[in-house]
């Protein structure tokens, strides 16, 4: 969008240029000059004004170093399995299992909000992903009825601005998920392989909290700009 | 609506709706025109306090030279009656 802008200022400003020479000069109609010098001036208004609250590179950074922190984590242990995203009454979480097992999601649930917790004889890393405050924000279970096609577009391209549309397909206990003009590409390889690309990582958490179901990222599949997302729904 | 989009599409409204409310009038002056749209500029700019990608906004001080230039213009005009 920030180059867009920029572009279509510029152009509206040659536009305006072009428009008030003609009609000053040529046409000599008053009117018609101030309406080029209004086009002018409302091109740059439009060039130099920021679309983002913050600076993009800013947010960019910041969460890179948030991503940054858990790729040095989870550098630290030897993980098997893709993340479970779980509900709890708080916050989602990220749950990755560091030895195999079939592992009840309810008593992820009920174990405590710690880093590594014990069920049984497993072992898991229980992390927040990013953008869980910002589903907090949303206050989800204030509402009714929920759209989760709707929520997801909130968060990721109006709140985030990290992609420019979503689109969500439901089937039994999947959900297929197309995210387009992603917008901002981390380099964290390890996060990826577990946790999903970050635009994945918090659909899964959005879709988690709005089910109130854990769901796990079954594959996704990168191409230029545009991300494809299966995600499991577990549970009853 | 983020603010800095809802400054835009009022300012383009306000700028828009003065021409053809001027052209009614048959205001022939252009320099009437200008100092609206300068004078539009400022009231949206301080109700809305867009970011700007530049540290500075260089437009307003564009708009505040040339309305500056126009109103000492007036003033010369007027003294020298």
């Amino acid at each position: 969008m920030t180059d867009n802008q920029v572009t279509s200022g510029i152009a509206l400003a040659i536009f305006g240029t072009t428009l008030t020479l003609f009609s000053h000069f040529i046409l000599q109609i008053i009117p018609l000059t101030a309406l080029g010098i209004a086009t002018i001036i409302l091109g740059t208004t439009i060039a130099i004004t920021s679309p983002h609250p913050l600076p993009k590179e800013t947010i960019q950074l910041l969460i890179n170093n948030t991503i940054q922190n858990i790729e040095a984590l989870l550098e630290e242990f030897t993980t098997i399995e893709k993340a479970i995203y779980i509900p709890k009454e708080d916050k989602t979480y990220a749950y990755i299992p560091l030895n195999p097992a079939e592992i009840d999601t309810n008593q992820i649930k009920r174990a405590p909000n710690r880093l590594i917790i014990k069920i049984e004889e497993h072992y898991g890393l229980q992390l927040i992903p990013p953008g869980t405050e910002l589903i907090k924000t949303l206050n989800l279970e204030t509402l009714e009825e929920v759209n989760i096609e709707d929520t997801l577009r909130t968060i990721l391209v109006d709140l985030t601005d990290l992609a420019e549309g979503v689109k969500t397909i439901f089937k039994d206990n999947t959900a297929i998920i197309e995210i387009n003009g992603i917008k901002l590409e981390i380099d964290a390889p390890r996060y990826i392989e577990i946790l999903g690309s970050l635009q994945a990582s918090i659909t899964a958490a959005t879709i988690a909290a709005v089910l109130k179901k854990p769901v796990k990222i079954l594959e996704e599949k990168p191409e230029r700009r545009k991300t494809t997302i299966k995600i499991q729904i577990l549970g009853e | 609506m983020r603010k800095e989009k809802l400054f835009i599409i009022t300012y383009a409204f306000l700028m828009m709706i003065t021409v053809p409310s001027l052209a009614a009038l048959n205001e022939n002056r252009l320099d009437v025109y200008i100092s609206l749209f300068i004078l539009e500029y400022f009231v949206t700019n301080s109700i809305f306090r867009p970011r700007y990608r530049t540290k500075h906004d260089f437009l307003a001080l564009i708009l505040f030279t040339i309305f500056l230039y126009i109103v000492a213009n007036r003033i010369l005009e007027i003294l020298l009656r």
